[in-house]
């Protein structure tokens, strides 16, 4: 109804009616917004059970999830890396992450 | 003098198993006690919590703990707090532990803490629910953390927590983030109760060494700060700082900050 109100003020098809001829694909490649995917990224590596990491971080350039930082062993990097791709797939992940190597103190600091 | 060991931030999860039980092995000579300050575990998880509690069983030293955000995240807390008390940690939930030392009593005041911000950029008790009830908890945390220090008669006073109470720890972090690492409310609350020493964890970015205002020594032992498996600490009575009248703490701590 109103669609045939606004042909019969105007004397044009409605403005609606144009954009219903325009084909979105539902399933078709989308870039994602690169804030939004990297913020995605890593809230997974985080929420994720396999890894849990907060000391990841996350950037997306071109077609690239870059990620840095450090991890605590060579599995947690494997499935830091695994998570990543898993949650942005289509991507690359280009990993710059290190494995932290922690190591008894050999001395004491006096305090107060 | 007593001498402490302590870490942060250790993160437990299925695939830690051994990553303590061999450093602590040689700890017995070298320390009086262990203190972990929270984020024990990975993803919050009963059995990563358990795993850890099988790493500390048989510790040649009493080891005290306070949980981190870390181990809130999947509400197994009690669980893991269980699986560690079973083994014989002490975990403490705004709560005092006191160990009966050779070289004098030491009294740990334990509390997770929370968020807020520090002077110039902090939250305040002040619109929505949430909002007040953000600001509310760590008014909590710090108001327990006043009380226990006042009370507490002891010849050595620390406070565990997970969250800082200066920003100097969190330089390294980034700025914005500052209100989610601690409050400035912690570190009041240490000041007015006065301590030796404060030990926290949380902030993984930042640096060890810090003060209060009040001049009481602030170690943040992350371990991706420290870089140990834990750091070792002395204390001597000489360095204990007592609460002045009315409330605020002689600064006879005159460390720089880092």
């Amino acid at each position: 109804v109103i669609a045939d109100l606004y042909r019969y003020i105007f004397g044009i098809e409605p403005v609606a009616r144009a954009l219903d001829q325009i084909h979105i694909p539902e399933n078709g490649p989308r870039r994602a917004i690169e804030p939004y995917l990297a913020a995605r990224v890593r809230d997974a590596i985080l929420k994720d059970p396999t890894t849990g990491e907060l000391d990841v971080q996350v950037s997306v350039e071109g077609n690239n999830i870059l990620l840095r930082g450090e991890v605590r062993s060579v599995e947690h990097k494997n499935a830091t890396e695994r998570v990543a791709a898993a949650t942005a797939p289509g991507y690359n992940i280009v990993s710059h992450l290190r494995v932290a190597e922690l190591t008894e103190p050999e001395g004491t600091e006096a305090v107060g | 003098v007593i001498r402490v060991a302590a870490a942060g931030d250790v993160h437990f999860d299925a695939r830690s198993r051994g990553r303590m039980a061999r450093p602590l092995a040689h700890l017995a000579s070298r320390a009086d006690m262990l203190l972990l300050a929270g984020d024990l575990t990975q993803t919050g998880k009963a059995h990563e919590g358990q795993v850890l509690a099988d790493e500390l069983r048989d510790a040649p030293l009493p080891v005290v703990a306070v949980l981190g955000n870390h181990d809130f995240h999947a509400d197994e807390e009690l669980e893991i707090g269980a699986a560690l008390r079973e083994a014989g940690v002490t975990v403490l939930d705004r709560e005092v532990a006191i160990l009966e030392l050779a070289a004098g009593r030491v009294g740990i005041v334990g509390a997770t803490g929370f968020g807020g911000g520090f002077s110039g950029a902090c939250a305040t008790d002040f619109g929505e629910p949430e909002m007040k009830a953000f600001v509310r908890h760590t008014a909590e945390h710090a108001s327990f953390i006043r009380r226990a220090l006042r009370e507490l008669e002891t010849d050595y006073k620390i406070v565990l927590m997970h969250y800082s109470p200066v920003a100097d720890t969190l330089h390294g972090e980034k700025r914005e983030i500052y209100p989610f690492l601690g409050s400035y409310l912690l570190g009041e609350a240490v000041d007015d109760g006065g301590a030796d020493l404060v030990f926290h964890g949380h902030a993984h970015s930042g640096v060890e060494k810090g003060v209060t205002p009040g001049g009481i020594p602030v170690r943040n032992v992350a371990q991706p700060v420290i870089r140990h498996v834990f750091n070792i600490y002395t204390l001597d009575k000489q360095g204990i700082v007592r609460p002045a009248e009315g409330g605020a703490p002689e600064s006879k701590h005159m460390e720089s900050g880092p």
